[in-house]
Order: C-alpha cells, then structure tokens, then sequence
C-alpha cells in the first residue's frame, strides 16, 4: 500500500484497509480526509486487491457502490489506470491511498505494512 | 629443343596457374573477414550504445491523457475534501404487471428518483425526489389511520381518498443532515428511511422482487421525521471483524395529514440493535439485527393511539447463496397484527439471479390476512441496470377478524420491471 508522504501512519490491518476502501472510514489518526484510489475495474491489480482484500469481487464491489450511492449517497474511489498515474495522484493528495505492485514504488510516495492476511 | 621450350612451357603453366588462384581466394577471405569485422565492430558499438542508460522517452498520447485524468482526480478529491461537491444520481423504475385481482393490469411509471449528496468533512447531507406515478396500486395507498366499518360489513380496506390515481406525485423521501464525530457516533437529522433493513434498502436496484413485502407498510412506518443517534464497533477476527451497531431515534409520530395532533402526544422513538458475524471461507455475510418503536397512529377522529412495534431480522450470504428475512409484530388498541418474509435467492452467474420470497400479513386493524409467493429472475447486465420478472399467488388466509361469508379468493399474478440507475 502507498500513501502521500505527509501521512504519518505506517501499518494498517487487512480489516482497517477494507474499511478504507468501503469508505465506512473517513479520518486518519491526523484527521485528514481519507482519499482511497483504485485501480480501473479491468486492470489484473484491482481484481486481485478486491480478492483478498475486500473480499467481493470487482462486480460484486460495483454492486455495493449503487447501494451506497443510493442510502448513503457515498460514491465509489476515484479509478486510475497505471502506476505511474496511481503514484502520481498519491504524491499530490495529502489523504490517498492507493496500492500498486512493488517494482512500481517510487520515492515520491510513502509504503505502509499490511497485516492480518 | 622446339618441344623441349614447349613441354616447358606447358609444366610452367600446370605449376604456376593454380597458385595464383590460390592467392586471389586468399586475397578474398582476407577482404570478407575485414567486412566482417566491421560489422561486428558496428554491432558491438550498437550493443554498447542499447546498454546504456536511456534518455527519458517522449510522453505518449495516452500517458498525457493519464495525467491529464490524474490532475482532474486530483482536484476534484481536493475539492471534495476542501468545499466539497455535489452527488448527483438516480434511479428509473418502469413496471406492468397484471392479476386476478380486482385491480387491472397496469403499466406503471413507477418510481423516478433524484438523489443529491454532499459530504464536507464529517458532516453528510442527502436528498432524494421521489416522483411516484402509480396509478391502481394499493402498495403506496396510506392504509393507517382509517375507521373501519362494523364487523362484517363490506369495507375498502387500504384504499382511501389520497390513492394516487396515475397523476403521480413528487415526493420528499429522504432529506437529512449527518456529523459523524466517529466510528462510535453519528447523529442525523431530518427526514430519513426507518432503520429496518428492507426499509433502508427498498430501493428498485436493489430489491429482487418488483414489489414491497405485503407486511412492510403495516408495521414499522416507513420513515420518519427526527433526530436518530447510531454508531458501531467492531474487533478483528482474522481477515473478518465482529461488529455490533446501535440506533436510537425519536421522530414525529407516524400520523399522515394531522400534524396537531401529533404535536399535542408527545413523539415516537425507537431503537434498533445490530451484529454482524465474523465470516470465513464460503460464509460472506451473517447480519442480525432486532429493532423496537414505540409511537402513536391517530384514528379518523383526530385520536392518536398507542403503537408499539418489535421485529427481528438476518441477512445470510453464503457463496451464491443470499437468504433475507424480517419478522414484525405490532399491537394497539388491543389488535395485535404480525408479518413476516422469507427470501432465499442464488446468483445463478454474474447477471442472472434467482429468487423466491414467501410473505404473509395478519392485520385485523386494515382487515387483512393474506399470504403470497413470489418466484422470479433478475438480469443485471451491469450493476446499474436490472431486468426483473416474476410470477406471484395470492392467498387469502381465514382468520376470526374476516367474516367467513366475505368473498375472498386466491389469484395468480405476473409482473415484470425495468430499472436503470445512474
């Protein structure tokens, strides 16, 4: 996982990510607004985060998000299609979050340990 | 001596020529191996230019567009975040359906909704239009609040004045604020959906059935007007979490066209209680969830009545396999009324799901005992569009409220729908 290099957190669980990524939540410890980004539905990274992270799959995600646009009015992650543009977005947005592989990680950006897989 | 100079002659020429063609091959290797030494040199020298680091390479048309794309996110997440923008969506919901029942086969511009959103922070705010245009349809008839007849005489039980009869009406369905401090609390005020699941979840998209369970309208009001506190906690258990929610709210009582009367009894409240289990391998989702509400329904008279409702409920997903279900019962004036539904459904495959829901309503207050199921097949083709068709039974149950001559028969009915979200 990558975040922007001013967010101070360093590991999060499998569960807090999947929260993330579901928008149910919000605030960094250093209330920032959280800004997950995800990958376009095609690409082969964002079906395998969905996978084993967010347990549905890409369908089943775009299913979730009409029903949270509809009761909660939360719309879906903003999308990105390679990792350049992935880490690009993350460098410029104090509370992105994003995952890309890690032959791709660059210093303009800051990585964060997952555990509990 | 003349043939001694000519057999000379002769050997000079058979020992000398084939030298000299000897040196003439030799002369041509040595060239072509200098050719191709050159080209090896100019290989190698190529080689070492490739090998070097290279010089960044010229943006291409799609990589501009990929930045372009990343600066427009960029901003607009910014913007979100700083002065926040508007959500718009929506749904469309286009129905027919046809029954031996007494109301005719109709086709039903049936719900066409706007929804706006905002989020600034931690507070949210929501709105949604409703334009309900449906004419024939007993389902959005208001059926509280009415006086019944003496017992046993003919009644129009869940039909009154303020049946929509295909003029439509826009309505107000949800209009709230929210500050949501944290995971632990949130507070919204407003005109919000009642808590229960289907209630909360009612919406075309993402109902299976193009129809409300016959029990809904008759127990927990389906929305309410008022203050509603929640929050939930959760504790990781490996790769899933056990979570628990709450939600209290108090909200004018559920009393259509009286408003006075409602400010003089005081409000409604009610509290709804949720678990969500831990899930693992072929189980994804094991909700269960109990809720109360306490209020008044007012008579024709201008009377409000004590109402006090309780329900319980659970969501099942396992693999393919969806199960929903509620349970509701209700009790004023001395009249208790229960409903319940059951609905297992599997995703056959990516776009086709298959459902059956079995439902049943007892309300001596709007005269009615009634059971009915549901057997259907939904096409999505994309999450937003859902192609519905069903075939339902009607059947009339015989309970001491409903005189025994009254004439009620069973009837089979079939309705299809289309629903576009955007």
């Amino acid at each position: 996982m990558v975040v922007n290099k001013a967010n101070p957190v360093k590991t999060l669980s499998v569960v807090e990510l999947r929260r993330i990524f579901m928008k149910q939540s919000r605030m960094w410890p250093h209330a920032e607004s959280m800004v997950p980004v995800d990958w376009d539905s095609t690409s082969y990274v964002r079906q395998a985060f969905s996978k084993y992270v967010l347990n549905r799959t890409v369908r089943e995600m775009a299913e979730y998000w009409v029903q949270q646009s509809m009761t909660q009015g939360i719309t879906p992650p903003s999308t990105q299609r390679s990792a350049r543009a992935v880490l690009r977005f993350v460098a410029s947005v104090p509370g992105a979050i994003s995952y890309v592989p890690a032959v791709d990680v660059d210093e303009t950006v800051s990585v964060v340990k997952v555990s509990g897989f | 001596m003349t043939r001694i100079f000519a057999l000379a002659m002769i050997l000079f020429i058979a020992g000398v020529l084939p030298a000299s063609a000897q040196q003439t091959e030799i002369a041509a290797l040595r060239a072509e191996l200098a050719r191709q030494q050159a080209i090896i040199a100019q290989l190698l020298r190529r080689l070492d230019a490739l090998e070097r680091p290279q010089p960044p390479a010229a943006a291409t048309t799609q990589d501009l567009r990929d930045d372009i794309k990343v600066q427009e996110d960029s901003v607009n997440s910014l913007r979100e975040i700083v002065n926040s923008k508007v959500n718009l969506n929506g749904y469309y919901n286009f129905r027919f359906s046809v029954d031996g029942s007494e109301a005719p086969a109709a086709f039903q511009q049936h719900h066409l909704g706007v929804l706006m959103a905002k989020q600034l922070g931690k507070f949210n705010f929501l709105m949604e239009l409703e334009l309900q245009n449906v004419p024939h349809h007993a389902e959005i008839a208001p059926v509280e609040g009415e006086e019944h007849e003496e017992e046993g005489a003919e009644t129009d039980a869940g039909h009154t004045d303020t049946d929509i009869s295909g003029e439509g009406q826009v309505a107000v369905e949800n209009a709230w604020m929210e500050y949501n401090h944290n995971r632990l609390f949130s507070v919204r005020f407003g005109k919000q959906l009642s808590p229960q699941y289907w209630w909360q979840n009612h919406y075309p998209n993402l109902t299976l059935s193009t129809a409300l369970p016959i029990y809904l309208r008759e127990l927990f009001p389906a929305e309410l007007v008022g203050v509603m506190v929640q929050g939930s906690a959760a504790r990781s258990v490996g790769a899933s979490e056990f979570g628990v929610g709450y939600k209290l709210y108090a909200a004018n009582n559920n009393f259509e066209g009286n408003s006075r009367a409602d400010l003089r009894d005081g409000k409604a409240w009610g509290a709804r209680g949720q678990v969500r289990f831990p899930t693992a391998g072929a189980l994804r989702r094991f909700d269960v969830a109990t809720d109360v509400y306490r209020g008044h329904v007012g008579l024709a008279t201008n009377e409000l009545v004590e109402d006090n409702v309780f329900g319980f409920e659970s969501q099942l997903e396992v693999s393919s396999f969806l199960f929903q279900a509620e349970w509701a019962r209700g009790k004023s004036l001395a009249q208790t009324r229960t409903g319940y539904y059951l609905q297992p459904a599997v995703r056959i495959d990516e776009d086709w799901i298959a459902f059956y829901r079995a439902e049943q309503l007892e309300s001596p207050r709007i005269h009615t005992a009634e059971r009915r199921h549901i057997a259907g097949l939904n096409y999505r083709p994309y999450p937003q569009i859902a192609f519905k068709g069903e075939l339902y039974r009607s059947q009339p149950l015989a309970r001491e409220f409903i005189h025994p001559t009254e004439e009620r028969k069973p009837y089979n009915g079939f309705a299809t729908a289309a629903v576009f979200f955007f």
